[in-house]
């Protein structure tokens, strides 16, 4: 555990389709500046906790308090990802239809900018204000690589570029705490490890990341802290060292 | 040129326009936005009742053999303005009837059923806009005070209907090229993703219900002030799929593909069966006209999606940019710090 104040805490988060309990009384922290693991065999309810987290789904209970003090359940999806509080998905969701580059621009403009009046009467504002997103964008694609792909439609990329584009669309909001939800899934060897390093970076310039992952290797490598799910409920939390140490985790995984 | 072969070319240009600023209200909410309304063809008609009630005067006028609510006799451009503004208020209002857990397909099931009801009504209805019969001798704008023939008179109104192109082409490229724009587009792509990105989905998809139905009604008092009629029979569901084959044949999300989708769809095919002469059962001809604009929508969804012009992405020159160079610097550093 960090000594530092978490930045986003879940508390006693519960969740039940119909008579189902999907999530109980789930409760944790992401400290700055570090990388959390959420580990947990299929069907934990990992992912109804990052989506709860990012708003996509309602809790039937509990909360989750971002930056010391503000509750985020009631706020839809697009005021917590303005506020810092910033997803990616396990299936990649890239805009396929707009261009790599066009895809980190949307996502690092102000939205203030993205309405009528900016369209039609300040033109000038926006204009102005894209050139400072594209030194940005340009950087972040130069950092992964993929300069050369500027201009080509995301459609057209691999399923590890569609990751780092992702990966770098989110980043273009300069979040605080980044929820990552299998970002490793369908990457090839070479990818992998580029998003590992760049984790690691993120990390060291203080930023909170939540990681889903199954592979507990690359957990074991990148993640101070590790919180275990198995059948809805927080099982264990520790390093990925005590974890499998205790021998209800390893049941767990192999039971679930 | 002959003074009928003059009135003919006037014609199809007036109707074009008409359905230019209809094709391109429709590709922004469909083609950029992903909006699958059906229901559009009932914008346009109520901006083209709007004009009709705002130039006829009261319903005793013209012998009384006409009923229908509200008229008044406003002078131009007024009526055309307040038909804009009826075809963006009716617009919101189903872009909040379909704006919870009604999305994609439903939400177009529920406007296709809007536009059928829509029809059953003003049918019904004969007090409110005529009935069947609906509204006729509408007046158009300046023709009694500015003493032209009738060929003149429409070479005036070519002209006038070209305006307002500009003016529609005007607003819809610079929505399309805007952060609106690519706000739109990413909406459409992936509406979880757009959430997840700080992008405010139901309001990007407001503005493109509400500035396509402005431009439908628009289309409508256009189009209703020059031919001086209309009734239920011009809006039809079916007539929606017209401009929704359009925008498929054309290229959804270019602005200038769907201009040539409509020249195609709206004018070609109709102007040139026109000339077919007649065989098989009497409205034969009509009936395929139909069938040839289902079977375009169904050629080119398959063979060539994104239409005659594909929505073209906006390019940009990175190489020299400055943030170019020093992430490349970083990222080097980086393999380095990796290297054992």
């Amino acid at each position: 555990m960090t000594d530092e104040q978490p930045i986003l805490s879940v508390r006693r988060v519960r969740k039940s389709f119909g008579g189902v309990h999907a999530v109980e009384e789930v409760s944790f922290d992401a400290a700055p500046a570090a990388i959390t693991g959420l580990i947990g065999p299929n069907g934990a309810g990992k992912s109804t906790v990052i989506n709860i987290i990012s708003g996509s789904l309602q809790p039937s209970g509990g909360s989750v308090i971002f930056a010391g003090h503000q509750e985020m359940l009631g706020l839809p999806p697009h005021r917590r990802s303005r506020l810092g509080l910033v997803r990616t998905f396990q299936r990649s969701g890239e805009f396929g239809g707009l261009t790599v580059l066009e895809n980190l621009l949307v996502a690092g403009t102000d939205p203030k900018e993205i309405s009528l009046r900016s369209a039609l009467i300040m033109r000038r504002r926006w204009r102005r204000d894209e050139g400072g997103l594209l030194d940005r964008a340009a950087e972040m694609l130069a950092g992964f690589g993929m300069l050369d792909k500027a201009n080509d439609l995301a459609a057209n990329l691999s399923g590890g570029q569609k990751r780092l584009l992702e990966l770098g669309r989110a980043l273009m909001l300069t979040p605080k705490v980044l929820l990552l939800d299998e970002p490793f899934a369908g990457v090839s060897p070479v990818i992998a490890h580029q998003i590992e390093i760049l984790l690691k970076r993120l990390a060291a310039e203080g930023l909170a990341i939540l990681l889903v992952e199954h592979q507990l290797d690359v957990i074991g490598r990148l993640c101070a802290q590790v919180v275990m799910m198995a059948q809805g409920r927080v099982l264990s939390t520790g390093t990925m060292e005590e974890l499998r140490g205790d021998p209800e985790v390893v049941d767990a995984y192999l039971a679930g | 040129m002959s003074s009928a072969a003059q009135f003919y070319l006037t014609n199809i240009l007036v109707f074009f326009g008409v359905d230019l600023i209809a094709v391109w209200g429709l590709n922004l909410q469909f083609g950029v936005t992903g909006i699958v309304n059906f229901a559009f063809i009932v914008l346009q008609s109520a901006g083209a009742y709007t004009a009709a009630l705002l130039t006829l005067g009261p319903s005793s006028g013209n012998g009384g053999f006409q009923h229908y609510f509200g008229g008044t006799r406003l002078p131009f451009p007024l009526p055309l303005i307040a038909a804009g503004f009826v075809g963006a208020i009716l617009s919101a209002l189903l872009a909040i009837l379909t704006r919870r857990r009604l999305r994609g397909d439903y939400a177009a099931m529920v406007l296709l059923v809007v536009s059928l009801m829509a029809t059953t009504i003003v049918q019904n209805q004969s007090g409110f806009l005529n009935g069947s019969a609906g509204l006729s001798l509408v007046p158009a704008p300046f023709q009694s005070i500015m003493n032209l023939t009738l060929v003149g008179y429409a070479w005036f109104y070519v002209g006038l209907t070209a305006v307002l192109c500009l003016i529609a082409l005007a607003v819809v490229r610079a929505i399309s090229n805007s952060p609106l724009g690519r706000a739109m587009r990413a909406s459409r792509d992936n509406e979880e993703s757009a959430a997840a990105i700080g992008l405010d989905v139901s309001r990007a998809r407001m503005t493109a219900y509400v500035v396509g139905g402005a431009l439908a009604g628009v289309s409508g008092a256009l189009l209703v002030q020059y031919i001086g009629t209309w009734a239920p029979g011009a809006w039809l569901y079916p007539e929606t799929f017209v401009y929704f084959a359009a925008v498929i044949v054309g290229g959804r999300g270019n602005v200038l593909g769907v201009a040539i989708g409509s020249l195609l769809v709206n004018i070609a095919i109709v102007e040139v069966t026109r000339y077919l002469p007649q065989f098989g059962p009497a409205g034969f001809i009509d009936a395929m006209q139909w069938v040839v604009i289902g079977l375009l929508i169904m050629a080119f969804l398959w063979l060539r999606p994104r239409g005659i012009v594909p929505e073209r992405a906006r390019q940009y020159d990175l190489a020299r940019r400055p943030g170019a160079g020093r992430a490349a610097s970083r990222e080097s550093a980086d393999r380095e710090a990796e290297a054992p």
